[in-house]
This record gives C-alpha cells, sequence and structure tokens, in this order.
C-alpha cells in the first residue's frame, strides 16, 4: 500500500477494529511508513495514558450496602403458599374431628377421639381424591373465578391464602357432612 | 464451600439463583463488576463520592430490573448500559451545558469551551501533574465522547461492545472514538 492510511484507520488499527485484510494492509504500511508509524505510536500513547488515571479505592462495605437496599425475589410466595397449605390442612383435620366427634358423643356413639381422628384422615383423603376429579372437570369455570379473585386482591401473593383459605373452609363442611353420615351409619 | 460454589457459577446461573430468591448471589455479580463500573463512574464524574454513589445506584437499578435482562447480551454489557445512561441522567442534571449528546458543535469535533475545573472539583487524591492534565483533558471533552473513550481506554470495550452499550452505529462509534483521539491529543499537545 503506497498511499498513506486514513488517520480513521489507523485509530481503527490501534484497537485491533478493522477486518483482517484491511489491518494486514494497515501494519505493512507502518512497516515502511515513519509518519504513520509515528502517528500510530501518538494514538497508543496516549490510550495507554487514558487508562493510567488512578483508580479508586473500594469501601469494604460497598457490596453489603447494595445488598441492604435491595429485597430477594418473590421471597414471599414460598413461605405464603408453605404457611396457606398447613394452614388449610390443620383447619380440615381439626374441624373434620372436632365437628365428627362432637357429633359421635351427641348421639352417644361413645367413639374414642383416635376412632374419629384416623376416619378423618380416611375421609379428607377420599375427599381430595373426589376435589380433584371435580377440579379437573371444573379448572375451566374455577379459572375465571380465581382470577377475578386474583385481580381484587391486587398483591399476587395475598390470592393464594385466600382460595386455599376458601377451599379449607368448603372441605371441612362437607368432611362434617360425611363424617355425620359415616357415624350414622355405624351407629345404625 | 457454598463460597466455592458460588464463585465458580456463571454469570447466568447466578442471575437464575438471583430470580429464585437468593439476594445473596448478587454479591458474586458485585464483586466481579464493581471496580470496572467504579472505574467507569469514577472516569465519568471526577469525583470520589458521587461515583461510588453513582456505582451503588447502578448495582441497584440493576438488580431490580434483573427480571428484564436478556441473557443473549453479555451481563458486562447490560451492566455497563445501565451505568452509562445512569451516568448521563447524572450529568445532564448536574451539568446540561456540557451535555448535548448530538449537537452540531459535538460533530464539529472541538472540546466545549469549558470553564478552568475549580480546585474543589479536582478529587482530593494527589496525582502527578501528568495524571491531573490527562484528566482535565477527558473532563473537557463533551460527555458523548468522554463516555466512549472511557468504555474504550479503561474498560476495555470493543467497539462492538461500545456501539450497544451507546445503543449507537458501529460507524459512529469509530468515529467518535478518533474524534476523541484528536482533541485529547490537542488538548495534551507536548505532555504525551
Ligand atoms: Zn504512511
Amino acid at each position: 500500500m503506497k498511499q498513506h492510511p486514513a488517520l480513521l484507520d489507523i485509530s481503527s488499527y490501534i484497537d485491533k477494529e478493522l477486518p483482517s485484510y484491511r489491518w494486514r494492509e494497515v501494519k505493512l504500511h507502518l512497516e515502511v511508513c515513519d509518519t504513520c508509524r509515528k502517528e500510530a505510536t501518538s494514538l497508543r500513547r496516549l490510550g495507554e495514558a487514558v487508562a493510567e488515571v488512578p483508580t479508586l479505592e473500594i469501601p469494604v462495605d460497598f457490596r453489603k450496602q447494595v445488598l441492604r437496599r435491595v429485597t430477594p425475589y418473590h421471597s414471599y410466595r414460598k413461605p405464603a403458599l408453605a404457611a396457606s397449605i398447613v394452614f388449610a390442612s390443620l383447619t380440615l383435620l381439626t374441624g373434620g374431628t372436632l365437628v365428627g366427634w362432637g357429633l359421635s358423643t351427641e348421639r352417644g356413639g361413645g367413639n374414642d377421639l383416635g376412632t374419629i381422628l384416623t376416619s378423618s384422615i380416611e375421609t379428607i383423603l377420599s375427599l381430595l381424591r373426589s376435589t380433584i376429579l371435580v377440579a379437573r372437570i371444573g379448572w375451566s369455570v374455577c379459572s375465571s373465578l380465581v382470577e377475578s379473585l386474583a385481580c381484587i386482591v391486587t398483591h399476587q401473593g395475598a390470592a393464594i391464602p385466600a382460595v386455599l383459605v376458601l377451599t379449607a373452609v368448603v372441605l371441612a363442611y362437607f368432611l362434617g357432612r360425611s363424617l355425620q353420615g359415616y357415624h350414622r351409619n355405624r351407629i345404625a | 464451600m457454598v463460597e466455592q460454589r458460588v464463585a465458580g457459577d456463571s454469570d447466568q446461573k447466578l442471575v437464575t439463583r438471583i430470580l429464585k430468591g437468593e439476594k445473596d448471589a448478587f454479591e458474586m455479580i458485585m464483586e466481579r463488576y464493581q471496580r470496572p463500573i467504579i472505574n467507569f463512574t469514577y472516569r465519568m464524574t471526577h469525583d470520589r463520592e458521587i461515583a461510588l454513589d453513582l456505582a451503588q445506584e447502578v448495582f441497584i437499578k440493576a438488580y431490580n430490573s434483573l427480571n428484564s435482562y436478556n441473557s443473549g447480551y453479555k451481563l458486562s454489557t447490560w451492566l455497563y448500559k445501565i451505568a452509562s445512561n445512569h451516568v448521563i441522567d447524572y450529568l445532564r442534571k448536574k451539568e446540561p451545558r456540557w451535555v448535548s449528546i448530538d449537537t452540531s458543535a459535538e460533530e464539529d469535533g472541538r472540546p466545549m469551551d469549558l470553564p478552568a475545573i475549580q480546585e474543589n472539583q479536582v478529587d482530593s487524591l494527589v496525582f502527578s501533574e501528568k495524571l491531573e492534565k490527562i484528566q482535565t483533558a477527558i473532563k473537557r471533552l463533551p460527555l458523548s465522547y468522554r463516555r466512549l473513550i472511557t468504555l474504550r481506554h479503561v474498560n476495555e470495550c470493543s467497539y462492538e461492545e461500545i456501539a450497544a452499550i451507546c445503543s449507537l452505529p458501529l460507524g459512529t462509534v469509530k468515529n467518535r472514538i478518533f474524534r476523541a483521539r484528536e482533541m485529547l491529543r490537542a488538548e495534551l499537545d507536548g505532555i504525551l
């Protein structure tokens, strides 16, 4: 290459930002041209000088300070969901057992608490199975209801416990009814 | 043991863990990128306290928008983009006369007509005369040029990365870096 490369190309050359064929052309030119070589050297020195400006010492608590000012992603979801499940299960178990026990005593059935508890668990399991079946069929209808609930409760996390508590109340009611029938049959 | 696992995780893996609620995984991301980000904010503002404050705000912004991070980009590019926009916003409010990114005055390639740097504007660190002159020359660059030259020489970004960070065409990046160098050379004539 006999002609001097454009200064813009020399600038890109020192940054290794030219297409490889062009980069080689400029390189070969610099080997034979004092003027352009000086230009490249001057630009390189300039780059080194800019990079040389002293760096700041980072405070030891820099990262801790940032972490103190941010909140975890989705942290509210897991505990809320776990608490809802535990709450719903306890409501079901306690409610069902008490209702069943109360009915049994009232009717003079004389069943002990252990028997009632076992039958409660059995009933819960069978109820859960049928609930799942019903839920599958009625999902398309229910999902719109759940969506509406979620809209009303603007905080997304709060919709989960709300729906679960509602489910627990409905299930407890059916559990009581079912235990009533169970004991009625036993007494009969 | 946990620390070792964290240290070995890729940026993408760390992002996933943070989004699952592991806030502390962000500390590793900061450990990786605090130096280049602080270097950038410091070279752009030339003020220790402001640079550290801006860098913290950059990381907070990044954390809060991690769920919109596109893993198609390098995390460093994404962080520089946030840092670059944040610093420019800050300087635009603080020094409006310096910041007219695409004005014809800048395209002329002439350094802006700035007053001499006041004593209290110079960081308390003691610089050698040469370093101070370089610092002054960088500070006198139009903001859009200062940003590009900083990303190129301090953060060692490629033209392509700079183009992505500043949302500029590659040709513009190439031209502006060249012009910035010409301005700096004119300012630093006889020093280098
Ligand atoms: Zn030549």
